[in-house]
């Protein structure tokens, strides 16, 4: 079996009395797209950044493209994205000077394609970064971790400024040519789940440090039901019951006769679901 | 042409397509040798993972009823999918095959085994929306 | 077509810095005039001297109204202003250079007209129309106005005045230059008149169309970005306060004056001369360690560099701020030789081949300046690095060289082959650059940099 592009193993980090990742492990395959959802806090910010190595973690380890996130080589450097959830730029050049300024970094990087997406985007070359509204900082921020064709993209609420026509222009530009060999896996975190939904081949589900459910999103529309709660199920089928509430996450595979008393759900309602 | 795909609704992006072609296909909006969009374009433009609509298209070529051409992409097969019985049954067997020695690995008898066939056969229906 | 000067003054009016300079001008005049109605061949020179600074004046006027000239067409084309608009802009920017080199040449007459000077009346505006007529035709031809021929050999003017006025001797030159026939001086200087004339003929005809082409970036904009990607971990704050809201210029004087300012105790002796090492000395290097602990310098300090491929690494920290630090270093004192050779060469005639020898005899410093500054960054990395440690370390070092001063330098002198030197200083840097390695975290570098820019 091919190594997972991204890897963690029992990512742990505290601060201050309180758990920001709680004993993180999971596995991406080389090619998915997983989407990483979960309510403010929950740790999505964190996990990427110990993903990127930007972040030492109390315990634990993860590893990009087989290499170990706080050792990344230039190699696998070169073949990652990155967006932060602030754009946080060079804010006195403008943004030809800063997309030439870190493009020349990276060996695949090239000037044409970059000045493509650039105005893909609608970005204006000629003006200072600081002068750029939020939404156009974020844009360049995006830019600047495509431009260079990587394999891997960690995306941290890439989109959250954007209006809905540069979204699409966003998820189009995530799926750019590449050659058939060539997979990129790529990890969003994102409120605007309905984009998601197009997109994704797994589903990260995060709450209070703790990743909760891990699975392609295709397996979950198959075999995931919301079925209420005095249904009859073995226990192994619950995914996720929260005390009180009228309606349960069921996993059919485990229960196949309820399959019928549950209904499908959207990655809106099950997001809904886990976090009660 | 153009698929018609929602999003956000409950079925998976790549179900809604196939089911698409089929219904096209059986009344007759497509006919044989007609050419699907590329995977990029239906992808570029409906804003999803090419690997969905790449997923459905294969599911479809399995259920033979597009074929790959050479230079084309993928285009309606000939005779529409209704290939004869014995054709399917071919395609059939291998998994069969695969099942009947699980079976016998197990050691289980005959009689379990063509039971279990029938009780996954049975609970097809649900997975799959008319046809 | 070309209006009245009514505009003139009022341009003269927003532009105080040319004021400033052309009254200073007329001040000096005044004030030499007394001294001039003496005799005396001091009067020579003091000519001489108003010669240089006129014609620099000259050059800048020419260069800025004219590089304004070029901007403006292209904000007012772009924007498809009106032709007889454009055309009255233009003409404002050339009469500020007109009377620029009226004023300008009359003076330099003036004083040339002065008994005491020996040169033609006429050489000197001759030089100040010769200046304002290349200098306009090079800016012209970086904005596209006009097509101007040898353009590239143009662009190479002012490097070739630079090195001309340094490098060369300009009473010599100047002496050859006023002693040329009158048709000559006459000839130059009808060089610029005529070229106003051709252009504001050319342009009160048919202005040039306004075409979008590719601008090359501002000359100084590369080192002004340079100037911001540094950070300099400084114990407390810099000079200039945010580095992002300060023009390229003055972040770029502080960065090199805060770097620099260690060094400012380092005395004509170098540490290493000629086989001997002067121990007091040495023990001052040291105590600058404690100083230029204080001002390290890092490249683009930025959790992007943690993703950059060649960017930071976690166990390369200390090397990478050693390599900036003794980088910006070397600059620096480059720079501050060139200056030192400039100013020395101007002010007193010293042929730039002295300083640079004063310079060469402290090569040694290109020993030195890696072994303190390694020795600098492992100080900075340890914890103990607190206010209070510093100035306890360098607070004994002083006593120490105050010790070692009160004995002759004879007495403390020791001897060291060159290979010694050289050697020991090589290995060392190396091994309390390896050892910082271990020492530096990125979580102390980010704490480093709050500091500098908290306190």
């Amino acid at each position: 079996m091919t190594s997972p592009a991204i890897g963690a193993n029992k990512l742990t980090l505290t601060r201050e009395n309180t758990t920001i990742l709680d004993a993180i492990s999971i596995d991406i395959p080389a090619g998915s797209v997983v989407g990483l959802v979960g309510r403010n806090g929950a740790g999505k910010s964190s996990l990427l950044r110990c993903l990127a190595g930007l972040v030492e973690p109390d315990s634990g380890s993860s590893s990009l493209l087989g290499c170990p996130s706080l050792e990344l080589s230039d190699a696998v450097r070169a073949r990652l994205g990155y967006v932060a959830q602030a754009p946080d730029l060079f804010e006195w050049m403008n943004v030809y000077e800063h997309l030439c300024l870190v493009g020349r970094a990276y060996p695949t990087w090239d000037e044409q394609r970059c000045l493509v997406l650039a105005a893909r985007f609608e970005l204006p070359l000629g003006k200072a970064v600081r002068e750029l509204s939020g939404g156009d900082q974020q844009k360049m921020a995006v830019v600047l971790a495509l431009a260079h064709d990587p394999d891997l993209l960690l995306l941290d609420e890439p989109v959250s400024s954007l209006d809905p026509l540069a979204r699409q222009e966003f998820m189009r530009a995530m799926f750019g040519a590449r050659a058939e060999h060539r997979e990129r896996t790529i990890i969003v975190s994102s409120h605007i789940l309905t984009d998601l939904e197009r997109v994704v081949s797994h589903v990260a589900f995060m709450r209070r440090g703790a990743l909760q459910l891990f699975d392609t999103w295709d397996a979950m529309l198959e075999y995931l039901r919301l079925a209420p709660v005095d249904t009859v199920v073995p226990d192994k089928a619950i995914i996720c019951r929260a005390a009180g509430a009228p309606s349960m996450v069921i996993d059919i595979r485990h229960a196949p006769g309820a399959a019928s008393a549950g209904k499908v759900m959207t990655l809106t309602e099950l997001f809904a679901e886990l976090n009660k | 042409m153009d698929f018609d795909i929602s999003p956000n609704a409950p079925t998976p992006i790549y179900r809604q397509i196939v089911e698409q072609v089929r219904r096209m296909v059986a009344s007759g909006q497509l006919k044989a040798g007609d050419p699907l969009p590329s995977v990029r374009t239906v992808a570029l433009h409906h804003a999803i993972n090419p690997m969905t609509v790449s997923k459905a298209y294969s599911l479809l070529e399995t259920e033979q009823l597009v074929v790959r051409l050479r230079g084309v992409g993928m285009a309606i097969a000939d005779a529409g999918g209704t290939s004869p019985k014995r054709d399917k049954l071919a395609m059939l067997r291998p998994a069969l095959d695969a099942a009947a020695l699980t079976a016998r690995q197990l050691g289980l008898d005959d009689a379990a085994a063509m039971a279990l066939f029938q009780t996954c056969l049975d609970q097809l229906p649900l997975k799959d929306d008319h046809d | 077509m070309i209006s009245l000067p009514d505009p003139l003054l009022k341009h003269l009016r927003h532009s105080t810095l040319l004021k400033m300079v052309l009254a200073s001008f007329l001040v000096y005049w005044i004030c030499m005039l007394p001294s001039l109605l003496g005799s005396g061949t001091s009067s020579q020179a003091s000519v001489r001297v108003f010669l240089l600074p006129a014609m620099a004046t000259m050059y800048w006027v020419a260069t800025s109204m004219t590089g304004e000239m070029g901007r403006m067409l292209d904000v007012f084309g772009q924007l498809l202003a009106p032709h007889p608009f454009r055309r009255r802009l233009l003409a404002e920017k050339l009469w500020v250079i007109i009377i620029a080199w009226a004023f300008l040449a009359t003076g330099v007459a003036l004083q040339l007209a002065m008994p005491e000077s020996h040169a033609a009346v006429l050489s000197g505006p001759a030089l100040i129309s010769l200046i304002a007529c290349l200098a306009m035709l090079r800016a012209l031809s970086g904005t596209g106005l006009v097509a101007v021929p040898l353009a590239d050999v143009l662009s190479a003017l002012p490097v070739v005045l630079c090195v001309a006025v340094l490098g060369l001797d300009m009473h010599r030159l100047l002496d050859w230059f006023g002693a040329l026939p009158f048709a000559v001086h006459a000839a130059c200087t009808l060089t610029f008149p005529l070229l106003a004339l051709a252009l504001h003929r050319r342009w009160g005809s048919a202005l040039p169309e306004y075409r979008w082409r590719e601008r090359k970036p501002a000359a100084g904009r590369w080192l002004a970005v340079q100037a911001r990607r540094i950070t300099i971990l400084t114990w407390k704050k810099p000079l200039i306060g945010e580095p992002e809201k300060s023009s390229g210029l003055w972040l770029v004087l502080d960065q090199a004056i805060m770097v620099s300012l260690p060094f400012i105790f380092m005395v004509n002796r170098p540490v290493w001369e000629n086989g001997s090492l002067n121990t007091d000395r040495l023990l001052m290097s040291l105590m600058m360690v404690v100083m230029v602990a204080g001002a390290l310098v890092v490249h683009d300090l930025h959790w992007r560099s943690l993703l950059r491929p060649g960017g930071l690494k976690r166990g390369r920290i200390a090397s990478r701020i050693w390599a900036a630090t003794v980088i910006v270093q070397l600059c620096v004192f480059t720079v501050y030789a060139i200056a030192l050779a400039a100013v020395a060469r101007l002010g007193l005639g010293t042929p730039p081949e002295v300083i640079f020898a004063l310079v060469a005899r402290n090569w040694t410093m290109l020993l030195e300046l890696p072994f303190i500054t390694a020795f600098a960054v492992l100080v900075r990395a340890s914890p103990l690095a607190g206010k209070w440690t510093v100035i306890v370390f360098a607070g004994l070092l002083m006593a120490v060289m105050m010790m070692m001063l009160s004995l002759s330098p004879k007495q403390t002198m020791l001897h060291v082959p060159l290979a010694w030197y050289a050697g020991a200083s090589i290995c060392l840097s190396a091994a309390l650059v390896m050892l910082a390695n271990r020492v530096w975290t990125i979580k102390r570098l980010f704490t480093e940099v709050a500091r500098s820019q908290a306190n």
